[in-house]
């Protein structure tokens, strides 16, 4: 039982450091220069990526408007 | 009430450390409160159309303590699409990041079932979260490529663009998992070390007295649970008010049979009732200690009956239920042994 007991314990002590670590330290955030771009939400178009450290410029693409995106009044009550 | 210590010793049936526990999902909590606390540099931009607009110079620290983001907004009018060009520059004033945010910003009325009210709605924000590589001085440059209405008609009003910048911003749903997930395995922890006896028995007795003898003692507690029922022998309601106090008997002898215990308590009897059902119950739990391991027997008896102003309650079952080598969380009174005690 006090192994069980010492176990639990450390099962919560563990998952409150490396939750907390992780999300502090975020280690899988995108750093400048690395290659490809950050993570954005929606609508959001780069202009380039990273490649060996060097922004590449996409070539001009502009979007082409076709309304609005939006869900409408269904969602919005 | 016993003490926590016993002749200066400390209660061995005391265990406290389990009860630090329940700090762990607070400390995520607390990380994120702490980032919250986190003051922010604001960033405002008023972008007319056709010209690149700079904002004020910030700075993107590099570490492990969180990380930098960066929020735009950009307040269209209603009905209406946008697309901004949005670019971070270095302290050498060199394009960093560049990208196109499509916006836009809608709105109406809405009537179903008789009912009618306006709705909302606009993605018209981004956010950015990096890490510069090395703490350092940026800018961003906002420019409004498109500004159109419903009809496709370019807008000609100047756009504000709101931002703001934290350095050490967390992963907020994260840390709220971590402290749900904590708090999950926290519980189960005090469960294992508040909620499990060593030995556990239950007797149901349909009159007013139950005995169980067992093998009992040593380390911890003896917690014994005492649960009882009277009804009316009809389903009409009760005419008068619940009874008195009720007298409760509890013997407590050894594996010769030689009295160790006998305690008497008044306990309250408490009218409950439910969808018709009328009833009298006495829930009751008693802490023994005792050191050691042998055979025991614990009797209880309560009353058969009750008659008061009319009502003639009888006995519907009693249960006791006694669970060996229980530790507790703070000192709870217990019975000694050694003759006749009389309780409250």
């Amino acid at each position: 039982m006090a192994d069980e007991r010492g176990l639990l314990l450390l099962l919560a002590v563990a998952a409150v450091a490396i939750g907390t670590v992780t999300a502090v330290t975020r280690p899988g955030l995108w750093r400048l220069g690395q290659d490809g771009t950050p993570t954005a939400g929606s609508g959001v178009r780069y202009g380039g990526s990273y490649r060996a450290g060097r922004w590449v410029a996409a070539p001009s693409r502009r979007q082409d408007w076709s309304g609005f995106q939006g869900r409408g009044p269904g969602a919005a009550k | 009430m016993a003490p926590a210590s016993l002749g200066g010793r400390r209660d061995p049936a005391l265990l406290l450390w389990p009860l630090a526990s329940l700090v762990l999902p607070l400390l995520p909590l607390l990380v994120l409160l702490l980032s919250a606390l986190e003051g922010q540099r604001r960033l405002l931009m008023v972008v007319p159309e056709g010209q690149r607009v700079l904002s004020v110079p910030f700075v993107l620290e590099d570490g492990w303590l969180g990380s930098p983001r960066l929020e735009l907004t950009a307040e269209i009018p209603p009905n209406s699409l946008i697309a901004l060009e949005v670019a971070l520059l270095d302290a050498s004033g060199r394009t960093v990041l560049d990208l196109t945010k499509d916006g836009w910003r809608a709105s109406g009325t809405w009537a179903e079932e008789g009912e009618t009210g306006t709705w909302q709605e606009d993605d018209a924000g981004l956010a950015l979260a990096l890490r510069p590589g090395r703490s350092g001085r940026f800018q961003l440059a906002v420019q409004v490529q498109d500004l159109l209405d419903e009809a496709g008609q370019p807008l000609p009003s100047p756009v504000v663009v709101r931002g703001s910048v934290r350095n050490h911003s967390v992963e907020a749903p994260l840390l709220l998992f971590t402290a749900v997930l904590s708090l999950a395995v926290v519980q189960v922890l005090l469960l294992a070390c508040y909620g499990i006896s060593r030995g556990r028995w239950v007797q149901r007795s349909q009159e007013a007295s139950a005995a169980i003898r067992c093998e009992a003692g040593g380390p911890g507690l003896v917690r014994l649970g005492v649960v009882a029922r009277w009804e009316l022998p009809h389903d009409d309601p009760p005419l008068g008010a619940p009874p008195d106090p009720a007298p409760l008997e509890l013997r407590v002898s050894d594996a010769q049979g030689r009295p160790l215990l006998q305690h008497w308590e008044r306990v309250a009897v408490a009218h409950r009732s439910n969808d018709g059902d009328h009833w009298l119950s006495v829930r009751l739990t008693l802490h023994l200690r005792l050191p050691e391991h042998a055979s025991y027997r614990f009797r209880v008896a309560l009353p058969e009956a009750f008659r008061v102003a009319g009502d003639a309650w009888e006995i519907e079952w009693l249960q006791l239920t006694v669970e060996d080598g229980r530790m507790t969380a703070w000192p709870v009174s217990v019975l000694p042994l050694g003759g006749a005690v009389e309780g409250r």
